[in-house]
């Protein structure tokens, strides 16, 4: 495995890369400012491992992202086949969809708070607002995109309507929102994270503002590297049920 | 499509947006929800009218649009060089490509508290943040841009002598742009987004830090008339970017 | 047309007795050039789904099974139409059309995506099924020999705007065997064909040659 040259490139890439990093944060910045990764390695424990009210932020986090992504989906899809069950509806509805992605939310993000208060609700109400977008974008490109033939043998087969919805469109609806899901993801995990960064009093934001306003870089990186590593962790996690469920799709 | 069809969808969408702001008065009229999460519609249109032109609102908005200026001029050197030294070989294209979407999937936000540590409160912390962001697109799309370049056109090119300039300029340039266009596109959008987020977390000066403050400070009308402001400049930004784009191609 | 899946500009068409105006899944199923085995089911889901959509789906398992058969395609039935090759697809396909149990069997050019070689199997299996079940199938191919080989009538159509121009028959009984290819017989047919083709061949050239001088005048 380590005789291929992208991964002998991908290490010496990321070994490059924590060097710089361990050496800038050494010799360049102030250790007030900016910590190398030994630094950051050595914080984790303390700060977050140990540490039971940080852990607990992180749940909740961990929470409130899952609760957005599954609002996000089940939303999603039910509004995108309200918009894209017939042609009209498209034309009519699919233009105020494009409206909304094309949009900076975050300027929404102190009414969001104004509305749903500063706990869990605004933060899951952000996190959905994010990604409910794609998947319903997701969703009418796949009542869409159903290959004509499929059509046509349902039709040559005497299919009711019920039934090619049933049959044809439907699957292929599903296979579509499952490519769009791991970008529905990702926008959860942004506007989660943006509103617990924006304003919290027990979640990971308030403790990402202590660890900055009392400068510990090291401590700040440590939790923001973990929750890194819990965004990544997701990201995989959905493109697994993806591979498990588009299953059809591999030769 | 008949002309029926069109003319009555386009008379559905005006109706919406009619609903839309009479539902706005009515609900306001009513005293249905508080009037500090939904003002009235002449408060938001007096306030606004009150803010275009006062120096307020032009620091606001001019800090916005410079810091939104640099950071889109460092992400798009950043982006287009490496996605051009990237793409060009095809393997570290294979090795690096995975890498940075892989992270691009994280969300970078996490990493503003640091980057505020380091940078302050001003405008450059918002420079950093909106040229990591912007980078990710531009460099992704310019490297998906030069990988599809057909290998047949450029060998074609070179066995009838021309030379590295020559090549990049009439072979890899013209298949590559629109891809590219669209990278930069994105790019800009992104940028500007992160900017404003940037301000709206922690910042002392720009459009977003307003609309954190108005918040704040419970001044919904205020807050709305910035909300608007903003949606209004992306609009004609959206615009004036789709007619620079639509050149490009023609040229 | 004759599947109601067209319109016809003028005139009727009748199955049965009966003017065709839309799909008649009861008497008429369809095998297309490509595979429209849906992508998502297995083989096996997809037999059942394709006669549910005819409404007759009593004992589906036992019919499909058998079916597939009778092509020797029955250890795939658990698989998805992507891990098939394009000729046990059209295999399966043809398996499928015939599982429908109608009178009529309409085929679009189905082998015209294979190979030569899996063309002559799958004909031979098609003389095959056609002796066993004695439908009627309207097939239609480009190709001389496979018109000769599978038909007991042949219509030939003539170049834009499609007439018919001719109908030859063929004694030969089914199920027929590849030796009946080198017989004199099969080869009077066959040349016969090619020379009623000729002239629509000659036309079709001509006309292309004129538009081409035409466009570069």
């Amino acid at each position: 495995m380590f005789a291929k040259p992208e991964v002998r490139i991908r290490i010496v890439a990321l070994a490059g890369l924590l060097i710089a990093w361990e050496l800038c944060a050494r010799f360049i910045f102030a250790p007030a400012l900016f910590a190398p990764p030994s630094r950051v390695v050595a914080a984790w424990w303390p700060t977050v491992g140990q540490d039971p009210k940080v852990a607990h932020a992180l749940i909740v986090a961990l929470l409130e992202i899952l609760a957005a992504f599954v609002l996000a989906v089940v939303v999603g899809i039910a509004a995108g086949v309200a918009i894209g069950i017939n042609n009209f509806g498209r034309i009519t509805l699919f233009p105020f969809v494009l409206l909304l992605w094309g949009l900076p939310q975050v300027v929404f993000l102190p009414l969001v708070i104004l509305i749903f208060g500063i706990g869990p609700p605004s933060r899951i109400a952000f996190g959905f607002t994010h990604a409910v977008l794609p998947v319903i974008v997701n969703t009418v490109a796949g009542m869409r995109n159903v290959n004509p033939l499929y059509l046509e043998h349902a039709r040559a087969t005497g299919a009711s309507r019920m039934q090619i919805l049933r049959h044809v469109i439907f699957p292929n609806m599903v296979a579509t929102v499952f490519t769009g899901l791991r970008l529905a993801m990702t926008l959860t995990l942004l506007g989660v994270i943006l509103a617990e960064l924006f304003v919290s009093t027990n979640g990971i934001g308030n403790y990402t503002q202590m660890f900055a306003d009392t400068f510990k870089p090291a401590s700040l990186l440590a939790l923001v590297l973990t929750l890194a590593a819990m965004a990544v962790a997701l990201n995989e996690l959905v493109r697994l049920v993806e591979s498990r469920f588009t299953r059809w799709r591999q030769g | 499509m008949t002309v029926r069809d069109r003319v009555a969808s386009h008379a559905i969408q005006l109706l919406v947006v009619a609903v839309f702001f009479a539902a706005w008065v009515a609900i306001t009229q009513a005293h249905a929800v508080n009037l500090l999460l939904l003002p009235a519609l002449p408060a938001v249109g007096a306030s606004l009218a009150k803010l275009v032109g006062t120096t307020v609102f032009w620091n606001a908005v001019g800090v916005t649009a410079w810091t939104t200026a640099i950071a889109y001029a460092i992400s798009v050197a950043f982006g287009i060089a490496a996605g051009f030294f990237i793409g060009r070989s095809r393997v570290l294209t294979a090795a690096l490509e995975p890498v940075i979407s892989g992270v691009f999937a994280i969300p970078i936000v996490l990493f503003f508290p640091m980057i505020v540590i380091i940078f302050g409160i001003g405008p450059p912390s918002k420079i950093v943040f909106g040229a990591i962001y912007g980078f990710f697109p531009i460099a992704l799309n310019t490297i998906a841009a030069l990988s599809t370049v057909d290998p047949l056109f450029l060998r074609s090119a070179r066995s009838l002598g021309a030379s590295d300039a020559q090549v990049f300029r009439h072979v890899y340039l013209p298949g590559a742009l629109p891809v590219i266009v669209t990278g930069l596109r994105v790019g800009f959008f992104i940028c500007f987004a992160s900017v404003l987020g940037g301000e709206t977390l922690s910042s002392a000066s720009g459009v977003g830090h307003q609309i954190a403050r108005q918040g704040e400070l419970m001044n919904s009308a205020p807050m709305y008339a910035w909300i608007v402001i903003v949606l209004g400049a992306t609009v004609l930004l959206n615009l004036v970017l789709g007619a620079m784009a639509g050149r490009v191609r023609q040229a | 047309m004759i599947g109601g899946l067209l319109e016809a500009t003028e005139g009727t068409v009748t199955v049965e007795g009966a003017a065709v105006r839309g799909p008649l899944p009861q008497a008429m199923a369809f095998v297309f050039q490509e595979s429209t085995l849906l992508p998502w089911y297995t083989i096996l889901d997809n037999f059942r789904v394709s006669l549910e959509f005819q409404g007759r789906a009593e004992g589906w398992r036992e019919r499909a099974m058998a079916s597939l058969r009778s092509v020797g395609m029955e250890q795939f039935a658990g698989h998805y139409p992507r891990q098939l090759s394009v000729g046990m697809k059209q295999r399966i396909n043809m398996a499928r059309g015939i599982c429908m149990q109608t009178e009529i069997l309409l085929m679009d050019e189905p082998f015209a995506a294979l190979d030569e070689q899996t063309r002559l199997v799958l004909g031979e299996d098609l003389s095959v099924l056609l002796a066993r079940t004695g439908k009627t199938i309207v097939f239609v191919t480009h190709s001389l020999a496979e018109a000769v080989f599978l038909a007991d009538r042949i219509v030939v159509m003539t170049a834009r705007p499609g007439k018919i121009k001719a109908v030859l028959d063929v004694e030969e009984p089914h199920p027929r065997s590849p030796e009946f290819m080198l017989t004199p017989r099969f080869s009077e047919i066959r040349n016969g064909l090619y020379e009623l083709l000729r002239d629509e061949i000659r036309s079709t050239v001509d006309a292309m040659r004129i538009a081409r001088d035409t466009d570069s005048a």
